[in-house]
């Protein structure tokens, strides 16, 4: 709905966008709401931050005094997932689910990394640091590494640490490549202004 | 994510409700591509009920899921 708003002009969705946006940032403003954080994966907690970060990219109108901003936003969701990365098994990655006692503990998925990277290319490309364009290099070649990302760029869906990610499910979602595609266009912007680390 | 299918079809339910329902798009024209957007946007818009009275804003009525709120 942001990008509806930003690419015609209509300002018709922008309250019940910004009420929506806003209702659901939780007690500690990073997209973790009490009543959410139960069943809450790392991807759907992802998906929000995603949106206040477009919203923050395209100048969508500021929050009311006293909210959180989008950028702000952003990088909460980003900064509470950074420590959730996840070296027991399979060298690496993010896994699915936030929490232990869900389904979905034990698979370290596409979708989720793909949210670190695609959220981190942005952050950095945004603010100039280096930190958010080291998780993103992090979690593209963790990818490759795992083998949830093919030599041509062909995304699989996710792998079981159980088996330390030998065997992959291999559905190639739409939104698995799309997430990187978006975060490489990001990361190349960055590079281009920013070559010295890489 | 959990996926859900319905929400993912609005397109297609919108581009299957019989050949006068269906969408032209012209992508020559800006005019066009805004118009059918807004169209796509009113009709999703429709699923969302969190700005009723009573209900919670960010969220989608069952059976769809947060991250779809979030993703819209």
């Amino acid at each position: 709905m942001i990008n509806y708003w930003y690419y015609t002009g209509d300002t018709t969705y922008n309250a019940v966008t910004t009420q929506a946006l806003l209702h659901q940032v939780g007690e500690d403003e990073d997209y973790m709401p009490l009543n959410q954080t139960k069943t809450e994966g790392n991807d759907d907690q992802g998906f929000w931050g995603l949106a206040a970060m477009t919203a923050a990219e395209t100048n969508f109108p500021d929050p009311p005094e006293g909210s959180p901003g989008w950028l702000a936003l952003a990088q909460a969701v980003l900064n509470t997932q950074i420590p959730r990365w996840d070296t027991s098994t399979c060298g690496g990655g993010f896994r699915w689910q936030i929490f232990t006692f869900n389904n979905g503990y034990n698979y370290k998925n596409s979708i989720s990394n793909g949210c670190v990277f695609n959220l981190g290319a942005r952050l950095a490309l945004y603010t100039g640091n280096a930190t958010y364009a080291d998780w993103a290099l992090k979690t593209w070649d963790w990818m490759n590494a795992v083998g949830l990302m093919s030599p041509d760029y062909k995304v699989v869906d996710g792998t079981h640490n159980t088996d330390n990610c030998t065997q992959k499910d291999a559905n190639r979602w739409t939104y698995n490549a799309g997430i990187f595609l978006l975060g490489g266009a990001a990361m190349y912007n960055y590079v281009s202004r920013h070559p010295s680390p890489f | 994510m959990r996926v859900r299918s319905e929400l993912v079809c609005t397109l297609c339910v919108l581009a299957g409700q019989g050949a006068e329902a269906a969408i032209t798009l012209d992508l020559t024209s800006k005019d066009s591509i805004k118009r059918v957007a807004s169209t796509v946007a009113f009709d999703m818009m429709n699923y969302y009920t969190g700005n009723n009275t009573g209900d919670v804003p960010g969220n989608l009525p069952e059976p769809y899921y947060w991250w779809e709120a979030g993703a819209m």
